[in-house]
């Protein structure tokens, strides 16, 4: 790092030497930077090919996951030539990811067969070319993967929207509707004295509980005297018990009667008189219980998982959430917090709105972004014909494959993927935080993450698998 | 490629050039000296009678970050209504309050500015700042880190330390981020309201903490003297937007003692309680204080009458104010035991006697301070207005009978409340090229922008000139970023990337041990994946860095 440097610019242009000075003092002599570039790219080879070597091992420390949406960055990852073996979790989520099985053929194929990438690429332009209204979907990807999607999207006038909008969209229709109150996870490990679980048990992040709930310091409260509630059916409340022993409460209700729950809540807060004895399933008895201890805890956290509220007009619990953290806020502190944010969801969502002001669900057919929340949704597309391609991207499981359709497929995804119809085109990507490195947006959508590369397995990124496609256009 | 720009009327104040008639010649991307007569010009732009200026610098511009994204994703109507469609060259996008990063970039540089700093970059949000600036095209950037309101600063003042341990935080922190400079936002508040504190005067204590305002403005100014950075610590002070809060601005000038300041948005800051509606000007006083005070400089914040949506990270006086926003929708957001962000839209109207007075309060203080290397010009991007409104702002400063004319048509009581329609003054194109280029660049430390000397950045804006200076600063003639022609007649021709600007304090590297002890402990992030590298801004090409000197020219004992 260069300190007391004058005007020193490094560019890392192709075509540039590396290093230029812009004014006639210049700090570092351009031979000897050439000189580091040498060892540097020399150091870089070396790590590859230990990286590629079949029997050594390597060993990453503070590896962040890519899995789901939290992103935990304390993994401990060894590499076995291209196995990965997670050392310090049994977080089934990271245990799946990474060591997941790398299928012995990776090339590219067209129409099942295998093909060199060049050739993929060249059809999968074709393709693309030919189509009037492409749809990009999936979009399992990381920060670079997105913007080279919205770029290739922007020039054909394709459509983007990403396989967890649904949930994204109950938010994103809450924030623009009211807006919220809300926090980030740091914020919670320190502070959040009471968490209410809002129609989820927050399982789908197995290391939430450990990392945030019952972390072993916080700042500003005793982690283990942390007051947990869940409101909701068919919920896993076990990891809601501290590590003292003491139990969760528990309030059950169906999924579909949260915004009741939690407008009663604001109505008991409010200390509105009500005469009903029961309110969305739940006994009132017991959620004046719960509106007393919202009334007494210095930093109420209300937690809710887009995905989960799986139901028409879902965006209004979230919006009954919004109401009560704004009705507690005009005296005391509370807030909200939404989970979620797999698959590259929080990336795709950020990225999109600040390349085009909107978050997904954007058609660019008019050569303007235009967005609808509901008719572009990949499911309304595909059902009503919207689109004459489809470009299926998702590179964090191979489980996420393309909807049945009869457009041209192309398919750029994990290599384990297993397909009922073969896709036109079939290219294997990298997944960032195994295959490259990435940046990738966390569920909080404050926090990103740098996703470090483990491996060498020679599987392109789905940036650079699109940049080539935007070249070839 | 050796360029010519023949006979134009330069303003170069950095230079002391004053609408002299003179060629600028142009080689890889620099200003170079008259060539011999034997080397070949390969392209010479007729530019008599026209006005060339340094490309445009905008030191306070919220144009990266989570805050401006969650703007973006709150306002799908206002984007409605400024689509952007691309071209052959640019991309799509959307305009108006809160722009798309890629239309930022082009609008900015039709407009003839060649840089934007984006003064509110958290720890916590750094990366997601430095990705979405690098999707500003064209344009160069750079960010303000903030302190004053981490837990880890809070904990570091509590604990008394020593001002040096203070100065190793702050320099690691602009290093590990990679911004240029330091801003705080309502010193201890932002942290304060998260403990449930409503508000945090100069001299009132942290309820946790027990530190106040004054002490944070202190040790943070005198760190960034320690540590040479160039720019003084930018400063959004306590309680914006409370009527009475001129006093709290006056003192904090007084009470720093001679230590350099940078006070932002200082129109939010410089309201009187006068008059019937106990909400009056204070600009007159702030003028006469910051033109006593030479270790003060200021930026407006000036309002225009028009939709806008304000995104600050003063979560405190953002939800205080939300109760006057429209549309009524708002968020407010606790970030990381770092800081927070509060966006709240608004919608400035010249009925209004609250927000008619705000906007001659902007430019009586435009007018009133005496020293335009002292006073920039900006609307805080979109907080006052959006940037697109600097074209009609610079009228109003340059054009009385515009002025007054414009007076007439606000609310009468603020009308009458205001010293404006007896203010003469009108500003020079040399003095506004000072305070849109030569000044910020200045303050910031770019030695070789914001200027058209042998050796500085061809970074040039070529303007007609008109009477109407609204559409003269509308659509430049030519703008040229690094030597490169970029827009014609206020159109994107070509598009570059820019750079990042950055300083690189000297800091003892000690620091780094109490700062992974309290990240392991209290944290979700390890310290090593929450910095931001400079290969990551370089991203294989992407971007490029640029780092600037730490040095000052004053030496405070």
């Amino acid at each position: 790092m260069c300190k007391n440097c004058v005007n020193f610019i490094s560019q890392g242009k192709v075509g540039d030497t590396g290093f230029r000075n812009n004014s006639e003092t210049l700090c570092f002599r351009p031979n000897f930077l050439l000189y580091a570039l040498f060892i540097l790219t020399s150091l870089d080879y070396m790590t590859r090919s230990i990286m590629n070597s079949s029997s050594t091992k390597t060993s990453f420390t503070k590896v962040a996951c890519p899995f789901c949406g939290i992103h935990c960055d304390d993994l401990e990852i060894t590499a076995t030539g291209n196995a990965l073996q997670v050392k310090n979790t049994t977080c089934f989520r990271a245990v799946e990811g990474f060591e997941r099985h790398l299928p012995a053929e990776i090339s590219p194929r067209i129409n099942g067969e295998p093909v060199a990438l060049d050739k993929a690429i060249t059809k999968a332009a074709n393709i693309i070319k030919k189509s009037g209204t492409p749809l990009f979907a999936g979009l399992g990807t990381d920060v670079s993967g997105h913007r080279n999607i919205l770029q290739t999207a922007d020039k054909v006038g394709g459509i983007v929207d990403h396989v967890l909008s649904e949930g994204i969209m109950r938010n994103i229709l809450a924030l623009s509707d009211r807006g919220w109150i809300t926090t980030t996870l740091t914020e919670i490990r320190n502070r959040a004295d009471l968490v209410v679980f809002v129609g989820t048990d927050a399982t789908e992040h197995p290391r939430f509980h450990e990392r945030i709930l019952w972390a072993k310091e916080a700042m500003f409260v005793a982690p283990a005297d942390r007051e947990i509630v869940y409101l909701g059916k068919k919920l896993d409340t076990k990891p809601g018990i501290s590590p003292k022993g003491k139990k969760p409460m528990s309030i059950p209700c169906d999924i579909s009667e949260l915004s009741t729950i939690m407008n009663t809540l604001t109505a008991l807060i409010e200390d509105k008189p009500l005469q009903a004895k029961k309110a969305g399933g739940a006994k009132v008895t017991d959620l004046k219980k719960l509106a007393d201890k919202i009334i007494t805890a210095e930093y109420a956290v209300f937690i809710w998982s887009p995905p989960k509220l799986n139901f028409p007009n879902a965006e209004l619990v979230v919006g009954a959430v919004s109401d009560l953290v704004r009705k507690l806020t005009e005296t005391k502190r509370a807030a909200g917090f939404a989970l979620g944010g797999d698959d590259g969801a929080a990336s795709a969502a950020a990225v999109c709105a600040w390349q085009t002001g909107y978050p997904l669900r954007t058609n660019f057919s008019q050569g303007y972004p235009d967005y609808n929340p509901s008719r572009y949704s990949t499911n309304e597309i595909l059902t009503s014909g919207q689109a004459d391609a489809l470009v299926w991207v998702s590179t964090f499981t191979s489980n996420r494959l393309p909807p049945e359709s009869n457009i041209p497929t192309i398919v750029i995804g994990e290599p384990g993927m297993k397909f009922k119809t073969m896709p036109d085109v079939f290219i294997p990507a990298g997944t960032p935080g195994i295959d490259h490195v990435g940046k990738i947006v966390r569920v909080d959508s404050v926090v990103s993450l740098p996703m470090k590369q483990l491996r060498n397995a020679g599987l392109p990124s789905v940036a650079s698998i699109f940049d080539r496609i935007y070249q070839a256009l | 490629m050796l360029i010519k720009l023949a006979g134009g009327k330069v303003y170069d104040p950095l230079n002391g050039i004053d609408g002299q008639v003179k060629d600028i010649y142009i080689r890889d991307g620099r200003i170079v000296d008259k060539p011999s007569k034997d080397e070949t010009i390969h392209e010479t732009y007729d530019v008599k009678g026209r006005v060339i200026m340094a490309g445009g610098i905008d030191p306070h511009t919220h144009i990266g970050g989570g805050k401006l994204n969650i703007a973006r994703m709150m306002l799908p109507e206002d984007h409605e209504q400024d689509l952007v469609k691309h071209t052959s060259v640019t991309r799509a996008g959307c305009g108006h309050a809160a722009p798309s990063t890629l239309t930022t970039g082009y609008r900015y540089v039709e407009m003839g500015y060649t840089a934007g700093f984006e003064p509110a970059m958290l720890q916590a949000n750094a990366r997601q700042a430095h990705m979405e600036m690098a999707d500003i095209p064209i344009l160069d950037k750079g960010g303000y880190v903030m302190l004053g309101n981490d837990d880890m600063f809070m904990r570091l003042m509590a604990q008394g330390v020593e001002q040096e341990v203070m100065n190793n935080y702050v320099g690691w922190t602009i290093s590990n981020f990679n911004a240029i400079a330091v801003k705080v936002v309502n010193p201890g508040g932002i942290n304060a309201f998260k403990f449930n504190q409503r508000k945090l005067d100069l001299d009132e204590k942290h309820v946790y903490y027990q530190i106040t305002p004054r002490e944070v403005l202190k040790t943070l100014s005198r760190a960034l003297v320690d540590l040479k950075v160039p720019h003084p610590l930018h400063v959004h002070g306590c309680n914006l937007g409370v009527p009475g809060n001129v006093e709290t601005t006056l003192e904090t000038i007084r009470g720093m003692e001679g230590l350099p300041l940078h006070l932002t948005h200082i129109q939010f800051h410089s309201f009187a309680t006068e008059g019937d509606k106990n909400f009056s000007s204070g600009a007159a006083r702030i003028a006469d204080m910051v033109n006593q005070h030479k270790n003060i400089s200021i930026d407006v914040g000036q309002i225009m009458f028009n939709q806008t949506v304000t995104a600050s990270g003063d979560t405190m006086r953002q939800y205080a104010g939300h109760t006057h926003g429209s549309p009524k929708k708002w968020v407010v957001m606790d970030i990381e035991c770092d800081n927070g962000c509060g966006v709240v839209p608004f919608k400035y109207t010249d009925k209004s006697y609250v927000n008619a007075l705000q906007w001659a309060i902007g430019l009586e203080t435009f007018l009133m301070v005496d020293d335009p290397w002292r006073v920039f010009l900006t609307t805080d991007h979109p907080n006052g207005a959006p940037f697109t409104s600097y074209p009609h702002l610079i009228r109003l400063l340059m054009d009385k009978s515009f002025r007054n004319d414009m007076l007439h048509t606000i609310n009468k009581e603020a009308a009458d409340m205001t010293v404006l329609g007896s203010i003469d003054r009108e500003y020079s194109l040399y003095e506004i090229a000072i305070m849109t280029r030569a000044a910020p660049a200045k303050s910031l430390g770019l030695t070789d922008r914001g200027q058209l000397g042998v050796g500085a950045a061809a970074d040039i804006t070529v303007y007609k000139e008109m009477d109407n200076k609204e559409k003269m600063f509308e659509k430049p003639e030519y703008v040229f970023k690094d030597g490169e022609l970029v827009a014609k007649n206020g159109k994107i021709v070509k598009v570059v990337n820019g750079t990042t600007h950055v300083v690189r304090p000297d800091y003892d590297k000690g620091i780094e041990k109490t700062l992974d002890d309290y990240y392991k402990k209290y944290h979700t992030v390890a310290l090593d994946n929450l910095v931001v590298t400079e290969d990551e801004i370089i991203d294989e090409g992407r971007g490029s860095v640029t780092c600037h000197a730490c040095s000052r020219e004053d030496t405070l004992a």
